[in-house]
């Protein structure tokens, strides 16, 4: 048992770890994530090359305004955030690779903010002087031809160079200008007014420092490498999105493995299960046996103790109807002793002529002795009284008839009360059963002293068993005497027909019971008898019998005023 | 190797490639219209509005933002530099709020990189509206039944500083000056303004105001350096503010600002980071002086503000003059 829980608890372990892990991995390996993160790097790449050509745009006048170098510049730094909104910040924020990357892109962004800042500064400023100097260097030229002076040659290199310039960029047009540059000044003597040569020279000397400054700025943003960087980010990002997209392949031939883990284990919890439900139901088996063995037993003792009781009723029985048989019996044994003597006198005289008959026979001549004998007999015939002999014989008889005829009818009733020949089901006349059982009972309740009052209407014959409710009455009847003790009362039986039931009261005038004792009269086994006086099982027996008849049995009592038990039979069982 | 010469070429085929797009055809105007109207929920503007010129924004109920940007005087307050809570001088003078959405940043130093940005730093700069934090900010206006129902309304969340920033920047995406003459003969309309203002127009161009000066709000877009081709420490007024130095913390950007846009500069004095310079002509010849490192005559300059006239255009409906 242990051992499952064990093993339970780890799958569950292991199980949600799994899911963890995979629910980690596959919220990285969404592909709208990827889709959407690879837009908005390209989206980047696009926005920065954008960038690097609104700023040559510039560099080279193609665009006056720096309004959308401005806005691309915004721009770019909004489609950076919604970079680090992506995925890549969201869920790659521990990734060291791919985070380095990203700051070190962010660097590079906002060191680009600061060239691109600085270069449209200073690009304004290279463009207003590139843009006025030659034109001013054209009106110097102009007034030193007026003059006719070979120093013009000066103004018109410069001149030529800074027009070359304005057009390309290159390291000779420089030197030129700046080696031109340092001899303008020198002009000045040539000049009436030198405000212009002064201008002219401050404009060239700044569009020399602002041409290299606002190159520099340029050249710089534009070999930052941000592409490469951004291509390097891409690459990177997508080299482990596949990682995580392997992961995840990974993860689910785990995910079978841990399925069929689970399908083992069940499969293992299967067979235990069935196991212990076979152990359970040999269990079960053997415990019915020991219960049946149990209730074979307990059947067998209850019978004895039905036996017993029967025997217990049995001997009040015999010793009641011993009783009611002894008395006639006495007189009947009396009356034949007294007939037997009777007879043995008349036997003596009957003898007497026998021997008259036979010297008669013998000595037919001795006449007198004959004669002698004879009236010796004839005189002890009158001693016998005649009279006395038949008439007392005869009456003894008949005396002793009567005694026989008594014993006849008790044994008569008893026959009845068992109904020995009545086992079966078969019309029956309750009041009969009743008052057989009274018959029975007739030394119990003149030991008590009862007085009988019986109400018996008209009523029809029920389907039952006899011997049964014979039994059941006498044990109501036998209680009823017992409860009313030695000092006597009286029991009121009425029989009623109420419908289809044969309705039958007793009503004692005995001690009655309490609530407590009430309860449990048909338990069996209970009873307010002495040890050994009882069994407990009468009214428990006659409260099976009257269910047994599909009948009830109902009791209402009140202490020292007397119990009434009213017994309900239905005319068909 | 086909890598480098690759990323070595590719600077000049674009070059190539842009020299023969249309673009270079056709040369384009340095200044564009303003568009009549910026992205914006009404309903967002419309609540910006009243906080805009609600006094409780600031500590002691004192100011609001119409204090120093007054709406029916083109934005600005016209003192040198704006007085905020306690009658406190402040360091610089306050742009107009119009147009201010078109700016690549915001404020003299460009430290504030977006409307929003501005609304936080204001009103918790203890020179301008002085409230102790943003925190105090949200406490105070949640304690207003009018706005919970507002916001509530607006952005379906209760009071917060971004909600709050960000409606008052919605609003301010409302105050545009679309539609100027000069717009109009920009989109085509030949006789939108004098002769004179297209002469100023071209002088403009021709003097390089517009290497700076240029985009649909005549500047604001880049940031420049005071005395590129003058030594600006001649002016001592006007050198001693260091402008985004102070910010970045680069040598070269001492005494850079950002541009100013020129859109309603003849109708919002006095001039400059620092106010000092009251008329426009003057501020001009410091520009000139300084910026541009050469002469110009006193008629072309009356023609470049009459340019510069034109160029204020139509005010919102609740903004006048």
């Amino acid at each position: 048992m242990k051992l499952n829980v064990v093993l339970v608890v780890l799958l569950l372990a292991a199980g949600s770890a799994l899911a963890y892990v995979y629910y980690d991995n596959s919220r990285r390996v969404d592909s709208d994530d990827y889709i959407s993160t690879l837009a908005a790097i390209n989206e980047l790449k696009r926005a920065d090359a954008e960038l690097n050509t609104l700023m040559l745009k510039s560099r080279y006048g193609l665009q006056d305004d720096y309004d959308d170098l401005a806005n691309h510049s915004v721009g770019l730094n909004k489609t950076f955030d919604a970079l680090k909104a992506s995925a890549i910040g969201r869920y790659y924020a521990n990734d060291n690779d791919l985070e380095s990357l990203v700051d070190e892109y962010e660097e590079m962004l906002n060191i680009k903010n600061d060239l691109v800042e600085n270069f449209k500064s200073h690009n304004a400023v290279l463009r207003n002087s590139i843009k006025y100097a030659p034109g001013l260097g054209e009106q110097l030229i102009r007034t030193l031809e007026a003059q006719g002076s070979d120093r013009v040659e000066v103004l018109k290199n410069l001149n030529q160079a800074l027009y070359r310039w304005a057009l390309y960029t290159s390291d000779e047009q420089a030197e030129i200008i700046q080696a031109n540059a340092n001899e303008v000044l020198a002009l000045m003597p040539l000049f009436e007014d030198q405000v212009p040569l002064i201008e002219y020279n401050t404009h060239i000397l700044t569009v020399v420092d602002e041409q290299a400054q606002t190159q520099q700025y340029l050249q710089h943003a534009l070999d930052m490498g941000t592409e490469a960087m951004l291509e390097k980010l891409q690459s990177s990002y997508t080299g482990q999105y596949f990682k995580r997209v392997q992961q995840g392949g990974k993860l689910r031939y785990y995910a079978v493995l841990y399925g069929i883990l689970c399908l083992l284990m069940a499969l293992y919890f299967i067979w235990q299960l069935r196991r212990s439900y076979a152990r359970l139901e040999d269990k079960v088996d053997e415990r019915t046996r020991e219960i049946n063995t149990a209730y074979e037993q307990l059947k067998d003792s209850q019978e004895q103790l039905v036996q017993s009781e029967k025997m217990a009723s049995l001997g009040q029985m015999v010793s009641g109807i011993a009783h009611e048989i002894n008395t006639p019996l006495a007189y009947v044994n009396n009356n034949v002793s007294t007939v037997n003597k009777l007879f043995s006198n008349m036997d003596r005289l009957m003898q007497g002529l026998g021997r008259v008959y036979d010297a008669a026979v013998k000595r037919p001549g001795n006449k007198k002795t004959l004669a002698a004998d004879l009236l010796e007999v004839l005189r002890r015939y009158r001693l016998i009284d005649r009279e006395e002999l038949v008439v007392e014989a005869k009456e003894l008889l008949n005396d002793s008839a009567h005694g026989l005829n008594n014993i006849s009818a008790l044994v008569g009733d008893l026959r009845d009360f068992a109904r020995l020949d009545r086992q079966d089901m078969a019309l029956f006349d309750v009041r009969e059963g009743v008052n057989t059982a009274l018959k029975i009972a007739t030394s119990i309740l003149r030991e008590h002293q009862v007085a009988l009052v019986k109400e018996f209407d008209d009523i029809p014959l029920i389907k039952c068993t006899a011997s049964k409710l014979n039994q059941a009455f006498l044990n109501i009847i036998t209680n009823a005497a017992q409860a009313m003790g030695t000092s006597g009362g009286t029991l009121t039986i009425k029989i009623t027909s109420a419908g289809d039931q044969i309705v039958i009261v007793f009503a004692d005038t005995g001690t009655g019971m309490n609530e407590q004792t009430k309860a449990k009269i048909f338990d069996p086994f209970f009873t307010t008898k002495p040890v050994g006086k009882g069994t407990g099982l009468g009214l428990s027996i006659s409260y099976t019998i009257i269910k047994e008849h599909n009948g009830s049995i109902d009791v209402v009592s009140t202490e020292n005023e007397g119990t009434v038990f009213t017994l309900k039979l239905p005319r068909e069982a | 190797m086909t890598e480098v010469i690759a990323r070595f070429c590719r600077p000049y085929f674009f070059i190539c490639g842009l020299i023969f797009s249309h673009q270079a055809v056709f040369a384009t105007e340095p200044i564009s219209p303003i568009p009549d109207f910026l992205p914006h929920d009404p309903v967002k503007a419309a609540l910006g509005k009243r906080l805009f010129s609600d006094v409780r924004l600031s500590r002691d109920d004192t100011l609001s933002c119409e204090s120093c940007h007054f709406l029916d005087r083109a934005g600005v307050d016209f003192l040198d530099k704006s007085v905020g809570v306690d009658e406190q001088l402040g360091k610089r003078n306050s742009p107009t709020v119009f147009n201010s959405a078109l700016n690549f940043r915001q404020l003299w130093d460009g430290r504030a990189e977006t409307l929003e940005d501005q609304v936080m730093m204001s009103v918790t700069n203890p020179k301008v509206m002085g409230m102790e934090s943003w925190d105090a900010v949200v406490a105070k206006l949640s304690a207003i039944s009018e706005y919970q129902q507002g916001f509530k309304e607006a952005y379906g969340e209760p009071i917060n500083a971004v909600n709050i920033q960000h409606a008052i920047s919605e609003y301010e995406r409302t105050l545009l000056t679309p539609n100027s003459p000069f717009d109009r003969f920009l989109k085509g309309d030949k006789n939108a303004i004098s002769q004179e203002a297209k002469l100023g127009y071209q002088y403009f161009k021709a003097y390089g105001c517009v290497s700076c000066h240029q985009g649909a709000n005549v500047g604001g877009n880049l940031f420049q350096k005071m005395g590129v081709l003058k030594d600006i420490n001649l002016r001592a007024d006007l050198s001693t503010d260091l402008g985004r130095y102070s910010v970045t913390g680069n040598e070269w950007d001492k005494r850079v600002f950002k541009v100013p846009s020129l859109r309603l500069v003849t109708l919002t004095p006095p001039y400059f980071h620092d106010g000092s310079v009251s008329t426009l002509s003057e501020a001009i010849d410091v520009m000139i002086e300084f910026q541009l490192g050469r002469q110009v005559p006193p008629e072309h300059k009356d023609a470049i503000i009459e340019f510069l006239k034109t160029l204020p255009g139509d005010w919102p409906l609740e903004a006048k003059r």
